[in-house]
């Protein structure tokens, strides 16, 4: 009997010291949550899920994330308005039923609850809807060095079901209501032998605080402009490889966010025409060379008569 | 056996007792293994009055003319949150007094956010919000600064911030989270930005002495640490102009690459996170660092800056097979695997000055 007292004490020991372990290495990891607002939703209802990150006391400047989610759910949107993510290196990406994406903190987050992404879902059959994040997750600390980082997650689980009356189904656009235009920014014109066989590029970012940017769109004009119409702008992405390579022209870059709020920043060309270079300054030299020659010709006319 | 079950109800608790402490403990220890500088962020706008600020919006805390040495008159609040004391009278000694002047309006602040707090004595401050310079300041000669941000809507923002010391060597980024409210100023005080710091040898005879120096708020307490197997923690106070020195005495560590950072702390409450990591060898010879202000991790485009030009070079070669040229810039600037994946992005977020 005495033989076996100790060594099952020791056995507990061990459990609560086992247990002691696990709670302080997750107390010490990151952690990736996935939140939704209620457990119960109807079939067709928009089921906004957020992505946050939980960084303990890591700090944490880079971030991949995979997501999964089944097949009774349907990806309608996201968002990334205020997220923490101050710039995508691939901005969320859907395959199948798996949103990818990634990006950075400059400088690092450390805090609780640093929204990552929104996610809108409609379902499409009644169920278990169910999201998870996948095990290839990383995140990185803001050590210099790109470690990884320690990191927790589960899976996101809630019922869908049928409503009793139909329901109306809400307009595909992001239901956040926002009225104010992207956060103002200054695009930014570079050249570097590493990339675009060292021709002129434009780089560019900004961020939406309601509803998140939904996309940028590009025009060059040698002519500053007051309106711009839609057919000019081409959307495009940083790095924008420059059409005109002279740096001659105005730059115009429109930001929109998902609500449809725009904010265009403008740069002046570095190498602006000179007046002689632009034919319409021509143009107005010489029809006021014939205007002052016409009256020069009738008043030597009529000095004539008299 | 009575006995024994006795022992054995005893054993069990104390280890009851114990296992909350050690989960209560866990988190503690991670907290001093990390120390962690701290910013105060207080909303003016928000109607409630918080130091350092004297009232907030119709807010007056209990103040009244009378409590601001007035005789008469209404006390108001400024937009940024300090008493607004031009409707407020003084009864002049003898003679009447004139007719009341018109009430002071309360102007409502604009969405905005002010960040002050210590940096090194005539520095340079650099303000990032969301990884984009949006400001810059000069510390006072006590190193003391101020900055505003206007133009911003509400919502969540990271803004970082950064100084240069007097010889140009940068300090590390410290960061933090603000949520700013849309209609409110948001301050964000005792913000302590950390020391910068060089060593005067890359490498050290064993037995010599090193030089650790940098820049920090002026007679701040510095602690400079030296990591080995074991770490080493040295004090000393920095000059009226911030400046610190701290001789290392190398027979303390072993031959190898060691590494050194520091800290500074003013009283036992404004403590800053700690400074960039240096490193140095601890070899057979004496070898003069040369001081480098600037890091030349990350910075792909070498412009003497890593922003969102270095970052947009990373991105276009992101999952790509890297030319030659560019896997010279890939060896030297980055983590030299010859390729661009995500630990290369968290190198360039690492060293990110905007």
């Amino acid at each position: 009997m005495k033989k076996f007292q100790i060594p099952y004490f020791i056995f507990h020991i061990l459990v609560l010291f086992a247990l002691i372990l696990f709670f302080t290495q997750q107390a010490l990891a990151a952690e990736l949550d996935l939140f939704a607002s209620k457990q119960e939703f109807f079939q067709g209802e928009s089921i906004p899920i957020k992505v946050f990150l939980n960084t303990d006391n890591e700090s944490i400047n880079t971030i991949e994330v995979k997501i999964s989610y089944s097949k009774n759910l349907m990806l309608k949107n996201w968002s990334d308005g205020n997220s923490i993510i101050s710039f995508w290196v691939e901005k969320p990406n859907v395959e199948g039923e798996i949103i990818s994406f990634s990006g950075i903190i400059p400088g690092g987050y450390q805090g609780k609850e640093g929204l990552i992404l929104t996610l809108d879902f409609e379902a499409d059959n009644e169920g278990k809807g169910l999201i998870t994040i996948l095990n290839s997750a990383r995140l990185f600390l803001n050590d210099s060095l790109g470690t990884k980082a320690e990191l927790i997650f589960k899976d996101l689980e809630f019922n869908i079901s049928r409503p009793s009356e139909p329901f109306k189904i809400p307009d595909s656009k992001f239901q956040i209501p926002d009225t104010e235009p992207p956060e103002s920014f200054k695009p930014e014109i570079t050249a570097d032998p590493a990339i675009f066989d060292g021709k002129w590029f434009l780089v560019f970012a900004t961020q939406d605080k309601g509803s998140g940017i939904d996309g940028y769109a590009i025009h060059e004009s040698p002519r500053i402009k007051t309106r711009i119409s839609t057919n000019e702008l081409m959307e495009d992405e940083s790095p924008y490889l420059l059409k005109d390579q002279n740096l001659r022209s105005y730059i115009y870059v429109k930001a929109v966010d998902k609500a449809g709020n725009e904010r265009i920043a403008m740069l002046e060309p570095r190498y602006p025409f000179k007046w002689y270079e632009r034919w319409e300054n021509w143009f107005i030299i010489l029809i006021g060379f014939f205007i002052i020659c016409a009256f020069v010709r009738l008043r030597l006319k009529s000095k004539i008569k008299k | 056996m009575m006995e024994n079950h006795i022992f054995i109800n005893f054993l069990w608790i104390v280890a009851l007792i114990i296992t909350p402490l050690f989960l209560f403990l866990g988190p503690t220890y991670a907290v001093g293994a990390s120390i962690t500088a701290t910013v105060k962020i207080t909303v003016c706008g928000d109607s409630v009055v918080e130091t350092p600020e004297q009232c907030d919006g119709s807010s007056l805390n209990g103040a009244s003319c009378a409590t601001q040495d007035f005789t008469s008159g209404t006390l108001s609040c400024n937009s940024n949150c300090t008493f607004n004391t031009s409707a407020c009278t003084s009864a002049p000694s003898g003679g009447g007094g004139g007719g009341g002047g018109g009430g002071g309006g309360y102007i409502a602040p604009v969405t905005g956010v002010t960040l002050s707090g210590r940096a090194y004595p005539k520095s340079t401050i650099t303000v990032l919000k969301d990884a984009q310079i949006v400001a810059t300041t000069v510390a006072d000669a006590s190193a003391n600064f101020s900055v505003s941000v206007t133009g911003i809507s509400g919502g969540n923002y990271i803004f970082s911030v950064y100084s240069e010391d007097s010889k140009g060597i940068r300090s590390s980024l410290l960061t933090f989270p603000v949520s700013v409210t849309s209609g409110a100023t948001t301050n964000i005080g005792d913000i302590f930005i950390a020391p910068t710091i060089a060593v005067d040898k890359s490498e050290v005879k064993r037995g010599d002495n090193i030089a650790v120096f940098g820049q920090s708020a002026p007679q701040a307490d510095i602690v400079v640490s030296v990591n080995s197997e074991e770490e080493f923690f040295g004090k000393t106070i920095s000059d009226k102009d911030g400046i610190y020195l701290y001789n290392f005495d190398s027979s303390f560590v072993e031959y190898g690459t060691h590494y050194t950072k520091a800290k500074a702390a003013i009283g036992n409450q404004d403590v800053s996170s700690f400074s960039n990591l240096v490193s140095f060898k601890v070899g057979t010879k004496n070898v003069l660092a040369q001081l480098q202000t600037v890091s030349k991790k990350g910075d792909l485009n070498a412009d003497g800056r890593v922003n969102l030009v270095d970052f947009s070079i990373a991105a276009y070669w992101y999952k790509r097979p890297i030319s030659a040229e560019f896997a010279t810039k890939e060896k030297e600037r980055l983590n030299g695997d010859g390729k661009v994946d995500l630990v290369d992005f968290s190198i360039v977020a690492f060293y990110w000055t905007g």
